[in-house]
């Protein structure tokens, strides 16, 4: 059914639009699409807009630039200039920009130190870019020491926005008056950002800053006229982050700052802390990334904003419990102490979180178990605990988390120990029971080192994680459950919980298509051959006549030892007898297995 | 509750925050405002209404495109032919359903489904030589041999400058 026959024009440009790569094969793509018919062809050849995406590359034909430039005729034109350029395709790249009264985006990723001066220059000669809204420069170097600095006076009214990597201007006051309507600015990998700081007011309609600088050192030597007054949103990543610095540009000089993500390894603190005076604050991510061994770095708002939606502190503390706005979306919380009782009663305002992280937090204070201080979070999805790298988790924070967790939580990730006990998560695996039509459930337990316990429901996407030394207590609540002997259709776990499961159902699994079973030896339980027969008997004596599972298909065993000096010899009598634990309604059973087992008559 | 009409004269019958996952039956609400009066759709009929209503209840709640998110053309072409695994399973139907869908879509100016549809053929094609498109799709290829030696020739002539 020819989709060009049935399928109004527009949709299927959209559709030939959709297929293309988003590469330097474009121009073959099209051309080979464009002899599938006479239709195909018209609709192709007539939309100008699938031609308009010029890659200039070393591959590149002067030819194909040309037919681009000519099919994308009156179109707007995206150009992009990849990768290491030769003298002929230096030529192809000035043909594409020759047609700069049309380009609307222009992104040049040149690895050439002589080159890129040379393209650029194209920029500047041009008296006018009249259509010019992105321009992206970047030039990689191996040397993150060099950049390489232009002469680059480009004057192109209607840009939005400019992102500049591994490239320095050498004047950039006069590059900001150029651009009046620049709204997004990026710098990467540069080494002049000293003399880029002070004169950031000039790019005077700025409203979304990223810094990425991670090799330097940013501090603050501002001019006491810095004022940016239509920034809304400011990313910093620095090797060395001057607080001063930080203190200025979250302050009065950026009153309608609303989104402010910080992430530094090593503070210069002259000034005793961070001062956070953006009183529109809505989004606030600052990263200190050396706490995991270090002590959090003290940071203080002056005046506390009131909607915050996002925050996100790793390796910095303050009043945290002051902070929790009713509005909060999203809290992350790292590498910090908290009050945890003053936290969890602040948390109880927040109807509306969906996202929660606790990483290697420490509690200063304990839970008052009576009455309880902290309220179940309604809309809360997705919730990670995590322990601080060698350390357990603190106890009164896994306290906190669990009394947080909604019974209908999705996502949830417990990294570490000691975990929450069966009964302090019963009424989330009890949620369980909300089943009602079949969905395809699985759970798998490792009991190797770490070991794991998940529980997924693919419907919805519902997903469950444990990190646990082992899935005991959890796997006895879910057994109890009625649903999941309704529901469960993929099993992957270890041999002792198989058996457990098994001689819990004798009267089957109505639902069950998958059976992965392991034995993985670990340090603490060596390869032994004797053993691992003996596991995998015990599985096929476990009960005493096959138990129904209709829709059974697959058989799994994974056995494996890196430090086994040959494959565990296993008699087919047992894969026959394992086979036939399960009485299916399905024209084969197939069994899977590792290269480390080997069946032997 | 409203009742939709489809082109067979079968009634739905669905909520209306479902219903209005269609900017036009949305629109046509807000014309005839509160009124028990059944909406035609004369360009769908039951078994597509009935697989498109069971994509707006999936998605129901979710917000909904800002009404220009399509106007910037560069925008939708860039955009990536991801779909979810939901909406995957979703769109699995024969080609016929397919392209029924997408024109369900496009008439009743559902945009998202009409982005997945797009997706999914876009992918049907992707990485396919002209030859595997015209089976997949049993499309006659209507070139003479002289217009394909000619369609060749152009193309050399741009591969080799």
């Amino acid at each position: 059914m020819d989709p060009a026959s049935i399928l109004p024009v527009e949709i299927l440009r959209r559709i030939v639009g959709m297929s293309l790569d988003e590469a330097d094969n474009r121009y073959a793509r099209l051309e080979a699409l464009a002899t599938v018919c006479h239709q195909w062809r018209e609709v192709i050849l007539g939309d100008g807009m699938l031609w308009n995406d010029v890659y200039v590359t070393p591959r590149t034909t002067s030819g194909q630039v040309s037919k681009l430039l000519q099919q994308s005729a009156r179109c707007n034109l995206l150009i992009h200039v990849k990768g290491t350029l030769d003298s002929s395709s230096l030529g192809r790249a000035q043909l594409a920009l020759g047609q700069y009264q049309r380009i609307v985006e222009l992104d040049m990723d040149i690895n050439d130190d002589v080159w890129l001066p040379q393209i650029t220059r194209r920029l500047t000669d041009a008296s006018i870019w009249p259509e010019l809204r992105h321009l992206a420069l970047s030039h990689f170097t191996q040397d993150p020491d060099h950049d390489v600095s232009l002469e680059l006076r480009i004057y192109a009214p209607q840009l939005r926005s400019l992102d500049l990597s591994g490239v320095s201007v050498l004047n950039w006051s006069t590059l900001g008056e150029a651009l009046p309507y620049l709204e997004s600015f990026s710098v990467e990998w540069i080494t002049s950002a000293a003399s880029l700081l002070p004169v950031l007011p000039s790019f005077s309609a700025l409203g979304h800053l990223k810094l990425s600088l991670p090799q330097e050192s940013l501090s603050a030597d501002l001019p006491p006229s810095f004022f940016l007054p239509h920034l809304h949103s400011l990313e910093i990543d620095t090797r060395e982050l001057g607080a001063d610095l930080l203190s200025a540009m979250a302050s009065s000089n950026s009153p309608e700052l609303t989104s402010l993500s910080v992430r530094f390894y090593r503070v210069d603190m002259r000034q005793s802390r961070i001062e956070l005076s953006s009183p529109r604050l809505m989004n606030l991510r600052i990263e200190y990334t050396r706490a995991v061994d270090e002590p959090p770095i003290l940071i203080h708002f002056r005046v506390v904003p009131r909607a915050l939606q996002v925050l996100e502190l790793i390796g910095v503390t303050d009043d945290i419990a002051a902070l929790i706005s009713p509005y909060l979306r999203t809290l992350e919380l790292a590498y910090t102490d908290v009050d945890v009782e003053r936290l969890g009663s602040a948390l109880s305002q927040c109807q509306h979180l969906d996202h929660l992280v606790f990483t290697g937090l420490r509690s200063t204070s304990a839970i008052a178990r009576e009455p309880p201080a902290t309220a179940v979070l309604p809309r809360l999805t997705f919730a990670v605990l995590a322990h601080r790298i060698n350390e357990p988790l603190d106890d009164e924070v896994r306290r906190l988390y669990v009394d947080l967790l909604p019974p209908t939580i999705m996502r949830m990730h417990i990294v570490g120990t000691p975990c929450p006990s069966g009964e302090d998560l019963r009424f989330v695996l009890e949620d369980i029971s909300r089943l009602s039509a079949p969905t395809e459930l699985s759970l798998s337990i490792n009991d190797g080192d770490g070991g794991s316990f998940c529980l997924m429901e693919a419907v919805r996407d519902y997903r469950r994680i444990f990190n646990v030394d082992s899935g005991v207590e959890y796997l006895e609540i879910l057994l109890s459950q009625p649903a999941f002997h309704a529901h469960i259709q993929r099993l992957e776990v270890g041999v002792a919980h198989a058996i457990q499961i098994i001689r819990h159902y004798p009267n089957g699994l109505p639902l069950l298509k998958v059976l992965r079973i392991s034995y993985s030896a670990n340090y603490h339980q060596p390869y032994d051959q004797d053993k691992i027969l003996g596991a995998l008997q015990a599985l096929a004596d476990s009960v005493p006549s096959p138990i129904a599972c209709p829709c059974f298909k697959i058989l799994g065993i994974s056995v494996y030892d890196h430090r086994a000096p040959g494959p565990v010899l296993c008699p087919v009598a047992l894969k026959r007898a394992l086979v036939g634990l399960f009485l299916s309604q399905e024209d084969e059973v197939s069994v899977e297995f590792t290269d480390a087992l080997k069946w032997v008559e | 509750m409203v009742n939709l009409v489809t082109s067979d004269n079968e009634t739905f019958t669905v909520d209306k925050d479902v219903a209005e996952r269609s900017v036009l039956i949305k629109n046509m609400l807000e014309d005839v405002g509160e009124s028990d009066q059944p909406i035609p759709l004369p360009n769908v009929s039951s078994p597509v209404l009935k697989k498109v209503l069971e994509y707006c209840e999936h998605h129901r709640g979710e917000p909904l495109p800002a009404a220009d998110a399509d106007s910037n053309q560069d925008e939708t072409r860039k955009r990536s032919t991801d779909i979810s695994e939901w909406d995957q399973k979703f769109i699995t139907v024969d080609q016929e359903m397919l392209f029924e869908i997408i024109l369900a879509a496009n008439y009743l100016d559902i945009k998202p489904l009409l982005d997945v549809g797009c997706k999914t053929v876009a992918n049907m094609i992707k990485g396919k030589t002209p030859e595997e498109i015209r089976k997949l799709f049993n499309i006659v290829n209507d070139f003479t041999p002289e217009e394909e030696a000619q369609i060749k020739k152009e193309n050399e002539w741009a591969e080799d400058r």
